[in-house]
């Protein structure tokens, strides 16, 4: 590819981002799915400026129709040079660890980018946490804290489920765990979230657990939880 | 000396089929397996079981009447007994005129094009919103149906009209919630309108044509040859309008027809960076991985696909918990917000439809 088409592709690019940005007709990703490899490149040097990384206007078609569609060779790159970014606004730092923590461990030279996030009662620090956590971020015992804050605190109900989620993944840990998973079952405010727990702990034969399914099967405000609830005592029956 | 290189392994469009892959057999999909399967966890449970003792008139989406509904738009699909008739139905016994009986009708290679898209119009004029037509491929045709009878493709069927219905995205935005079965519901039945009034139509120049719902073959790799979309990490068709918010039948056929293009909007490569709907999923059925492979998950996955296989057991389980089915995959994904929102509350969904009134 050379220089004058890759410049062209540029053009191109940014003239169908700008159009997606007042008129919404997702032509940005069949456009980049044609140029996945020069796209990735081109996103892959824009990504290093600061005023690039500053248009929040960009970022929801980079993220939507953009980063899925540029080659391998750039993605994880392109990620970690956002997530570099020391003054990037939180809202696309947020999205960018969540799409790092997506990759596993493909993503871990992200890690030493991502660690000074995790600290802290924020949403940013919460996804932060989680994103480590799917990373496989060795040091599990430092993101325990933050991930049981997001447990609790989570601001949407994917957040909490996703905390639960990677709390769970780890055996050793449950024992410190299931006190806040009970409380979870017993007073978070959204059913998807309670009844997923109340699925959870039809795999844990504990009497904590046990007991916490009895009064969610009882007592929940929602049929659901109820009903799990129930399908999980019986499974634990059976155990 | 030429490198051996290594074969590029697809999802979709094309599929990559591994040597242990056989065409399925329909009694090992879930709905065959509660009956048989005495290892499945869901084994002699059905999805209404539970139903009595989840109504609750102070949940909204789990009240009477959003069950009423739910069945209830399932009523054409369940009860009109020759829907998936693979004879022609004859004479209408609402009326008593003798139908005509025309001489077969002339396709050649000069009309060839005007009668595709006579079909197609044909196809949406019915109801539906896409159509695509597919060369027919044995892979796709169950050897057994859900009862064990061996299915027996109709002699020189040449192609397979795929139809695609979009579902109310509204309904679709209560899921988990029984009004959200409200969309699934009139999709069959929607299908069994669509696809027995055309089988009829094509019945009616002369030739051969087999309705079918989720019955007789796999309606998703059908559809993506017919060029309607590809598959995503949930395992359902997807289309680059709509997500996955479509609900599939197929008509097969031997009326000579021109073959639509596949389509590849990059889906695979989108699946593998977003896992929207493996995280929301309500009982974690669909896979994590970041590669699809050739893993199944469940019994009721077709063997050898190269794809991200769902444990459609685990989905099963929740939709027994749940008093029906549940559309949070479809809901959550980015395809679908194209033109969608991910949740509704159901008494918001009853307001406004209420309040169009």
């Amino acid at each position: 590819m050379n220089t004058k088409n890759l410049k062209q592709i540029e053009e191109e690019l940014f003239n169908l981002m700008q159009s997606e940005i007042s008129e919404r007709k997702f032509l940005v990703d069949s456009f980049v799915h044609e140029h996945p490899s020069e796209v990735g490149e081109i996103l892959f040097t824009r990504v290093k400026e600061e005023s690039f990384v500053q248009n929040l206007f960009f970022f929801p078609v980079i993220f939507q129709q953009v980063l899925p569609h540029i080659d391998n060779e750039f993605y994880i790159s392109a990620l970690i040079e956002i997530v570099k970014h020391k003054k990037i606004d939180p809202r696309i730092r947020l999205q960018t660890t969540r799409l790092l923590g997506w990759k596993k461990q493909e993503s871990k030279e992200a890690i030493p980018y991502l660690l000074p996030f995790v600290d802290g009662k924020s949403d940013l620090n919460q996804i932060t946490a989680i994103a480590l956590a799917e990373i496989g971020y060795e040091k599990f015992d430092e993101l325990m804290p933050t991930l049981l804050i997001a447990l609790e605190k989570g601001l949407t109900y994917l957040t909490r489920m996703n905390a639960a989620r990677m709390l769970r993944e780890d055996k050793t840990h449950l024992p410190k765990v299931l006190p806040h998973l009970i409380e979870a079952l017993e007073k978070d405010n959204d059913f998807r979230f309670r009844q997923k727990i109340a699925r959870y702990f039809g795999e844990i034969n504990e009497p904590s657990t046990k007991k916490a399914l009895i009064k969610a099967n009882k007592s929940d405000k929602h049929p659901i939880v109820r009903s799990v609830a129930k399908t999980s005592l019986d499974d634990l029956d059976k155990l | 000396m030429a490198k051996n290189k290594k074969k590029k392994m697809t999802v979709s469009p094309d599929f990559t089929l591994n040597d242990d892959f056989e065409p399925f057999n329909e009694s090992d999909s879930i709905f065959g397996r509660i009956k048989w399967d005495k290892e499945l966890k869901s084994y002699k449970k059905f999805m209404y079981d539970k139903v009595t003792e989840i109504l609750d008139e102070d949940q909204a989406g789990y009240s009477q009447i959003d069950h009423a509904l739910a069945i209830a738009s399932w009523t054409v699909h369940d009860y009109f007994r020759n829907a998936f008739s693979w004879d022609k139905l004859g004479q209408s016994p609402a009326n008593i005129m003798p139908r005509a009986e025309p001489e077969k009708y002339k396709v050649n290679e000069k009309n060839i094009e005007r009668i595709t898209k006579t079909i197609k119009a044909v196809t949406k004029s019915f109801g539906a919103d896409l159509v695509g037509i597919a060369p027919y491929n044995p892979n796709w045709v169950y050897t057994e149906d859900r009862m064990g009878t061996p299915i027996e493709m109709t002699e020189g069927i040449t192609a397979v009209i795929a139809i695609g219905t979009i579902m109310d995205i509204d309904a679709i935005s209560t899921t988990p919630s029984m009004t959200q079965g409200f969309a699934s519901g009139m999709g069959y039945s929607m299908m069994a309108f669509i696809a027995s009034s055309l089988a009829e139509f094509i019945r009616l120049l002369g030739y051969n044509a087999v309705p079918t719902g989720n019955d007789t073959g796999l309606s998703i790799p059908i559809a993506i040859e017919a060029g309607l979309g590809q598959v995503g990490r949930n395992g359902l068709l997807t289309t680059k309008d709509h997500g996955a918010r479509v609900r599939l039948c197929k008509v097969f056929t031997d009326i000579p027809l021109q073959f639509d293009e596949k389509v590849d909007f990059g889906l695979t490569d989108y699946c593998r960076r977003c896992k929207r709907c493996a995280e929301a999923c309500e009982n974690e059925a669909i896979s994590f991985d970041n590669e699809p492979s050739f893993k199944i998950q469940s019994k009721s996955n077709t063997k050898g696909i190269y794809r991200w296989a769902v444990n459609v057991d685990k989905c099963y389980d929740f939709w027994v918990d749940n008093g029906g089915e549940c559309s949070t995959c479809i809901a959550v994904c980015p395809y679908n917000l194209r033109d969608g929102k991910m949740y509704m509350d159901p008494a918001d969904y009853w307001e406004k439809r209420i309040s169009e009134q």
